[in-house]
Protein backbone atom coordinates (compact mmCIF):
# COMPACT_ATOMS: atom_id res chain seq x y z
CA UNK A 1 0.00 0.00 0.00
CA UNK A 2 1.38 3.18 -1.05
CA UNK A 3 0.60 6.08 1.48
CA UNK A 4 1.30 9.85 0.30
CA UNK A 5 3.79 11.47 2.57
CA UNK A 6 1.36 13.68 4.21
CA UNK A 7 -0.92 11.13 4.66
CA UNK A 8 1.11 9.11 6.61
CA UNK A 9 2.18 11.74 8.77
CA UNK A 10 -1.41 12.25 9.55
CA UNK A 11 -2.60 8.70 10.57
CA UNK A 12 0.85 8.49 12.42
CA UNK A 13 0.18 11.69 14.60
CA UNK A 14 -4.12 10.17 14.95
CA UNK A 15 -2.16 6.53 16.39
CA UNK A 16 0.39 8.15 18.77
CA UNK A 17 -2.52 10.69 20.11
CA UNK A 18 -4.63 7.41 20.81
CA UNK A 19 -1.81 5.19 22.03
CA UNK A 20 -1.06 8.51 24.62
CA UNK A 21 -4.76 8.49 25.84
CA UNK A 22 -4.80 4.60 26.13
CA UNK A 23 -1.82 4.82 28.41
CA UNK A 24 -3.49 7.94 30.26
CA UNK A 25 -6.40 6.09 30.89
CA UNK A 26 -4.67 3.01 31.99
CA UNK A 27 -2.62 4.91 34.41
CA UNK A 28 -5.56 6.53 35.79
CA UNK A 29 -6.96 3.16 36.49
CA UNK A 30 -4.17 2.19 38.11
CA UNK A 31 -4.50 4.95 40.59
CA UNK A 32 -7.36 4.49 41.58
CA UNK A 33 -6.99 0.85 42.34
CA UNK A 34 -3.86 1.38 43.89
CA UNK A 35 -6.12 4.05 46.00
CA UNK A 36 -7.40 1.41 47.60
CA UNK A 37 -3.96 0.36 49.68
CA UNK A 38 -3.05 4.08 50.69
CA UNK A 39 -2.82 7.43 49.36
CA UNK A 40 1.02 7.38 49.13
CA UNK A 41 0.82 4.31 46.38
CA UNK A 42 -1.99 6.11 44.53
CA UNK A 43 -0.04 9.18 43.96
CA UNK A 44 3.16 7.47 43.29
CA UNK A 45 1.30 5.60 40.55
CA UNK A 46 0.44 8.77 38.91
CA UNK A 47 3.89 10.62 39.23
CA UNK A 48 5.26 7.33 37.54
CA UNK A 49 2.76 7.83 34.55
CA UNK A 50 3.69 11.31 34.12
CA UNK A 51 6.91 10.67 34.12
CA UNK A 52 6.76 8.49 31.30
CA UNK A 53 4.13 10.44 29.67
CA UNK A 54 5.46 13.95 29.50
CA UNK A 55 8.81 13.21 28.07
CA UNK A 56 7.48 10.94 25.49
CA UNK A 57 4.45 13.18 24.72
CA UNK A 58 7.51 16.41 23.97
CA UNK A 59 8.96 13.68 22.02
CA UNK A 60 6.70 12.84 19.99
CA UNK A 61 5.28 16.60 19.62
CA UNK A 62 8.88 17.64 18.17
CA UNK A 63 9.12 14.74 15.92
CA UNK A 64 5.76 14.43 14.74
CA UNK A 65 3.75 17.03 15.12
CA UNK A 66 6.74 20.03 14.26
CA UNK A 67 7.72 21.41 10.79
CA UNK A 68 8.31 18.04 8.80
CA UNK A 69 11.91 18.11 7.48
CA UNK A 70 12.61 17.37 3.78
CA UNK A 71 16.23 15.90 3.98
CA UNK A 72 17.13 12.81 5.92
CA UNK A 73 19.90 14.39 8.19
CA UNK A 74 17.80 17.88 8.92
CA UNK A 75 15.48 15.14 10.17
CA UNK A 76 17.90 12.95 11.91
CA UNK A 77 19.24 15.63 13.75
CA UNK A 78 15.22 16.97 14.91
CA UNK A 79 15.24 13.64 15.99
CA UNK A 80 18.65 13.52 18.50
CA UNK A 81 17.61 16.78 19.61
CA UNK A 82 14.33 15.15 20.84
CA UNK A 83 15.72 12.64 21.98
CA UNK A 84 18.25 14.43 24.01
CA UNK A 85 15.64 16.55 25.61
CA UNK A 86 13.46 14.06 26.58
CA UNK A 87 15.97 12.29 28.23
CA UNK A 88 17.07 15.62 29.93
CA UNK A 89 13.15 15.94 31.17
CA UNK A 90 13.06 12.36 32.38
CA UNK A 91 16.20 12.76 34.70
CA UNK A 92 14.75 15.87 35.79
CA UNK A 93 11.43 14.64 36.48
CA UNK A 94 13.21 11.64 38.20
CA UNK A 95 15.31 14.10 40.34
CA UNK A 96 13.27 16.50 41.11
CA UNK A 97 10.16 13.66 42.37
CA UNK A 98 13.12 11.52 44.61
CA UNK A 99 14.17 14.86 46.33
CA UNK A 100 10.98 17.05 46.38
CA UNK A 101 8.02 14.40 46.61
CA UNK A 102 8.13 12.76 50.03
CA UNK A 103 6.41 10.23 51.48
CA UNK A 104 7.18 8.19 47.97
CA UNK A 105 6.33 4.71 47.25
CA UNK A 106 8.88 3.64 44.56
CA UNK A 107 7.12 0.35 43.86
CA UNK A 108 4.31 1.81 43.00
CA UNK A 109 6.10 4.33 41.00
CA UNK A 110 8.68 2.01 38.91
CA UNK A 111 5.67 -0.72 38.95
CA UNK A 112 3.70 1.87 36.47
CA UNK A 113 6.98 3.46 34.95
CA UNK A 114 7.74 0.27 33.42
CA UNK A 115 3.91 -0.85 32.92
CA UNK A 116 3.42 2.32 30.96
CA UNK A 117 7.12 1.33 28.75
CA UNK A 118 5.87 -1.94 28.17
CA UNK A 119 2.61 -1.08 27.11
CA UNK A 120 3.71 1.36 24.55
CA UNK A 121 6.04 -1.42 23.24
CA UNK A 122 2.56 -3.08 23.13
CA UNK A 123 0.30 -0.83 22.06
CA UNK A 124 2.84 1.17 19.03
CA UNK A 125 3.37 -2.65 17.64
CA UNK A 126 -0.15 -3.60 17.61
CA UNK A 127 -1.30 0.03 15.98
CA UNK A 128 1.38 0.05 13.64
CA UNK A 129 0.96 -3.17 10.84
CA UNK A 130 3.19 -1.66 8.50
CA UNK A 131 5.91 -2.26 11.52
CA UNK A 132 4.78 -5.72 11.80
CA UNK A 133 5.22 -6.66 8.09
CA UNK A 134 9.02 -5.10 8.18
CA UNK B 1 32.03 2.59 52.91
CA UNK B 2 28.37 1.93 52.66
CA UNK B 3 27.47 5.22 51.31
CA UNK B 4 30.72 5.53 48.47
CA UNK B 5 29.39 1.79 47.31
CA UNK B 6 25.76 3.36 46.80
CA UNK B 7 26.82 6.31 45.14
CA UNK B 8 29.17 3.69 43.11
CA UNK B 9 26.25 1.59 42.41
CA UNK B 10 23.88 4.75 41.09
CA UNK B 11 26.62 5.92 38.82
CA UNK B 12 27.31 2.62 37.25
CA UNK B 13 23.75 1.93 36.58
CA UNK B 14 23.54 5.48 35.01
CA UNK B 15 26.68 5.00 33.21
CA UNK B 16 25.94 1.51 31.58
CA UNK B 17 22.38 2.59 31.01
CA UNK B 18 23.66 5.50 28.52
CA UNK B 19 26.47 3.03 26.95
CA UNK B 20 23.29 0.87 25.57
CA UNK B 21 21.00 3.65 24.30
CA UNK B 22 23.73 5.21 22.85
CA UNK B 23 24.84 2.01 20.60
CA UNK B 24 21.37 1.50 20.06
CA UNK B 25 20.74 4.95 19.10
CA UNK B 26 23.65 5.18 17.04
CA UNK B 27 23.02 2.29 14.72
CA UNK B 28 19.02 2.96 14.67
CA UNK B 29 20.36 6.63 13.07
CA UNK B 30 23.04 5.37 11.01
CA UNK B 31 20.20 2.66 9.56
CA UNK B 32 17.68 5.71 9.08
CA UNK B 33 20.13 7.42 6.99
CA UNK B 34 21.03 4.67 4.96
CA UNK B 35 17.56 3.93 4.09
CA UNK B 36 16.64 7.53 3.69
CA UNK B 37 19.63 7.82 1.38
CA UNK B 38 18.22 4.68 -0.60
CA UNK B 39 14.70 6.04 -0.94
CA UNK B 40 14.88 9.66 0.03
CA UNK B 41 10.68 9.12 -0.54
CA UNK B 42 10.22 6.99 2.22
CA UNK B 43 11.68 9.58 4.91
CA UNK B 44 8.21 9.83 6.26
CA UNK B 45 7.47 6.20 6.91
CA UNK B 46 10.98 5.96 8.27
CA UNK B 47 10.74 8.63 10.94
CA UNK B 48 7.76 6.85 12.07
CA UNK B 49 9.61 3.24 12.65
CA UNK B 50 12.81 5.41 13.77
CA UNK B 51 10.09 6.85 16.93
CA UNK B 52 8.49 3.22 17.12
CA UNK B 53 12.50 1.44 17.60
CA UNK B 54 13.41 5.00 19.74
CA UNK B 55 11.04 4.01 22.05
CA UNK B 56 12.32 0.03 21.95
CA UNK B 57 15.53 1.26 22.34
CA UNK B 58 15.83 3.55 24.86
CA UNK B 59 13.08 2.32 27.47
CA UNK B 60 15.38 -0.38 29.54
CA UNK B 61 18.18 2.63 29.69
CA UNK B 62 15.18 5.10 30.93
CA UNK B 63 14.43 2.61 33.84
CA UNK B 64 18.17 2.35 34.82
CA UNK B 65 18.37 5.89 34.68
CA UNK B 66 15.26 6.14 36.58
CA UNK B 67 16.63 3.58 39.19
CA UNK B 68 20.01 5.18 39.18
CA UNK B 69 18.68 8.33 40.39
CA UNK B 70 16.69 6.71 42.93
CA UNK B 71 19.78 5.19 44.29
CA UNK B 72 21.31 8.69 44.53
CA UNK B 73 18.82 10.71 45.41
CA UNK B 74 16.40 8.92 48.03
CA UNK B 75 18.75 5.84 49.16
CA UNK B 76 22.11 7.40 49.47
CA UNK B 77 21.00 11.08 50.19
Amino acid sequence: MNLKPGKHTQATRHRVIRIFLIQALLIAVMAVITLLYGVTQAYSVLLGGLLYLLPNAYFAKRLLFGRQKSSANRALAEMYIGQIWKMAISIVGFSAVFIMVRPLSPFSLFFAFILLQVSGWYLQMKANYRFLKL
Amino acid sequence: MEMALLYIAGALMLGLGSVGAAVGIGILGGKFLEGAARQPELIPLLRTQFFIVMGLVDAVPMIGVGLGLYVLFAVAG
